[in-house]
């Protein structure tokens, strides 16, 4: 029977005490060492050798000095270590980890600049609740509010919105709030317009369909152009003479209707702008502007628009969605 | 509670960034990454080229010695210390982008990480800058003896004297602490590196082979020994013979690695020994009681603690699962780091 079959047999024989110091203390007396052989094979004293043996663990240093020196032992022994130290882990009572910090009930130590990340989050948090209301008083509140006291426009889209297919109801709505008098031209004069705008059409060809404003009001145009396009109003020009047929000829209604909000802005010639607004879907707003000018519409895919009651195809002036479209 | 918000978001991280394996411990998780600490990247058009990062771990360590001349396996880390800086930056990047959770948001965990002891300022600023421009939104610094100390489960903030040594693959960094505050360290540039460089270079100089760094380190995990043992084990290696330029396989012996290992294992006695010297006497008695603690892959080395007894005359013991012991005590001191102060190094 060789030495390690004799130490297993002690081993299992001495295991029912389930001491760690009554195996070790087994083992080595079947290898036949003393106590002071093991203290100057692993250099613990003889004291704590003993000490182990007798499981009188308070004698010894920390759990995992000890935990080692059980490893140590077992290898000398040439045993397992892991059943020893399985039994050390029972016996020994529950100990909590040792601290890191010298005095824990000293004050929290406050580490370099750890505070400054709560102030970037309480700031974060104050300026996204900000941009937040911001949107949800723009979304709520703005679009329903005229951008500016626009009598005629505001008087306009109500109707419309309550009534969005009567487009024909607004644009009267439009012309008798405009305060424009009421057009008198002759029938023939009427035609004659009609001529000369279709003539200028024919050079510029986009808006083919266009017909001259019939109700176009002869005395004051300019002055009729603050009451739509209250933005950037047109300085009145009282001292032009106004020119009849010049005037009927020029004065043009547009009609844009959205089914989707749109942003709409009509420019004159010399870009100033005449009318700015964004309209809300279901809206339809009739305008009436002295020519040349132009309309850009932000939404072209939601926006149907008429020039003197004719409809025009807004796939030829659109480019990315925007609308451009010069009346002259 | 803002602690909380800012745990929801990004995990603090523990990284012990070693010469040979980096490892990370995620804060409430433990363990989550242990790596090899290699980058192989390609280069592009020449040597002047574009670089291209090419793997990262374990696959990286796998082309070592084995790549061909446009991909370049590197170790970044050298000694304990950066080598090369922006290898090493992008290394962390990638390993903290893979312990990160949240798809949506970009890593920015508060890091702490180890540097050897011995460090100079300007290491350790280059280890700092290196782990922020990797996303850390702050980075603390540990020295490794402290954190192999606190892995090891040693009663750190007692005032009794305990001493570690902690032999990872570029730095043996051994410490005496007390009173949670390390009282004597010294960093030896002895390592893992080390042992497999002396190997080569005996195998050279006695058998005119060449053999390469894997094949070293394979060598002295099977039979390395740094005492003289009752068994003598044996290991067939191939190298490439000098004179002939072809590939031999010979038979080599734990007895003869043994001898290879001699001058490393010199310098890591005696960075021990002067460690014990420079020891004040009062924490000498409690080291002579309780005895040092191995830890790092070194402490893996066959009878590197019989070693350090015959040579010391005080027991030794080697930790608990020694290769993540560092890992776990910076991981330790992740978890209390908000009631912790003084054991954090400066630069």
């Amino acid at each position: 029977m060789t030495d390690t079959q004799q130490v297993e047999e002690k081993v299992e024989e001495v295991s029912v005490t389930a001491s760690v110091g009554a195996l070790l203390q087994a083992a080595r007396e079947a290898k036949k060492l003393s106590q002071q052989n093991v203290s100057d094979h692993l250099r613990y004293s003889v004291k704590q050798v003993d000490a182990l043996e007798r499981d009188a663990f308070d004698l010894l240093p920390d759990a995992m000095i000890t935990r080692g020196f059980i490893r140590n032992y077992a290898r000398l022994l040439e045993i397992d270590a892991a059943p020893l130290l399985d039994i050390y882990r029972q016996l020994s009572p529950a100990q909590s980890p040792n601290l890191l910090a010298v005095n824990p009930s000293m004050q929290p130590v406050q580490l370099t600049k750890d505070n400054r990340p709560w102030l970037t989050y309480i700031l974060g948090s104050i300026l996204v609740l900000f941009f937040l209301l911001a949107w949800f008083v723009y979304i709520e509140y703005l679009p329903k509010q005229s951008p500016v006291a626009d009598d005629a426009v505001q008087q306009t889209t109500a109707p419309v919105a309550e009534a969005p297919a009567d487009t024909q109801e607004s644009s009267e709505v439009v012309l008798s709030e405009t305060t424009l008098p009421e057009p008198a031209l002759p029938a023939a004069e009427r035609q004659f317009a009609e001529d000369a705008v279709s003539n200028q059409d024919a050079g510029v060809a986009p808006v083919s369909n266009t017909q001259p404003q019939s109700s176009a009001p002869v005395s004051a145009p300019v002055q009729a152009v603050p009451a739509v396009a209250p933005l950037a109003p047109i300085k009145p020009e009282p001292q032009v003479k106004p020119d009849p047929q010049a005037a009927a000829a020029a004065l043009k209604k547009v009609s844009i209707s959205v089914t989707d909000k749109t942003w709409v802005r009509v420019s004159d010639k010399a870009g100033q702008i005449l009318y700015e607004a964004t309209l809300n879907a279901g809206d339809t707003q009739s305008l009436s502007f002295q020519s040349p000018f132009s309309v850009v519409i932000g939404n072209a895919k939601a926006a149907t628009v008429n020039v003197s009651g004719q409809a025009v195809d807004l796939a030829g002036y659109t480019r990315s969605n925007v609308a451009r479209i010069s009346l002259e | 509670m803002f602690g909380t918000i800012s745990s929801y978001f990004s995990n603090d991280l523990a990284i012990d960034l070693g010469t040979a394996n980096t490892l990370i411990y995620s804060r409430g998780k433990g363990i989550v990454l242990d790596e090899p600490s290699v980058v192989a990247i390609r280069l592009e058009g020449g040597p002047n080229g574009k670089k291209i990062l090419l793997a990262v771990g374990a696959e990286a360590k796998g082309m070592l010695g084995r790549a061909p001349a446009n991909i370049q396996a590197i170790r970044p880390m050298k000694d304990g210390v950066i080598a090369d800086f922006t290898i090493t930056e992008q290394m962390l990047k990638y390993f903290i982008r893979r312990v990160h959770d949240s798809r949506w948001f970009a890593p920015s965990p508060r890091i702490i990480i180890c540097v050897p002891v011995g460090s100079t300022q300007v290491e350790r600023r280059a280890i700092k800058e290196s782990a922020e421009r990797a996303g850390a939104k702050q980075v603390f610094l540990i020295e490794e003896p402290m954190a192999a100390a606190i892995g090891a489960d040693m009663p750190v903030s007692e005032a009794t004297g305990s001493m570690v040594v902690d032999i990872g693959g570029g730095t043996t960094e051994v410490g005496v602490i007390s009173l949670g505050g390390i009282v004597y360290a010294k960093s030896e540039r002895v390592g893992g590196d080390k042992f497999d460089q002396a190997i080569i270079d005996y195998i050279r100089r006695n058998y005119g082979m060449q053999i390469s760094e894997p094949t070293a380190e394979a060598i002295k995990k099977k039979i390395g020994s740094a005492f003289p043992g009752s068994t003598v084990l044996e290991m067939e290696v191939t190298g490439r013979n000098l004179a002939e330029g072809l590939p031999r396989k010979f038979t080599i012996s734990s007895n003869e690695i043994l001898e290879a290992l001699t001058e490393p294992l010199n310098a890591i006695v005696g960075a021990v020994k002067s460690a014990l010297e420079q020891t004040p006497p009062e924490l000498g008695a409690d080291i002579a009681e309780k005895g040092m603690v191995l830890t790092g892959g070194g402490a893996l080395l066959r009878d590197l603690d019989r070693l350090l007894i015959e040579e010391t005359g005080l027991p030794v013991i080697v930790a608990e699962d020694p290769l993540t012991c560092v890992a776990r005590g910076c991981g330790r001191a992740l978890e209390e780091m908000d009631r912790l102060g003084s054991i954090f190094a400066y630069e």
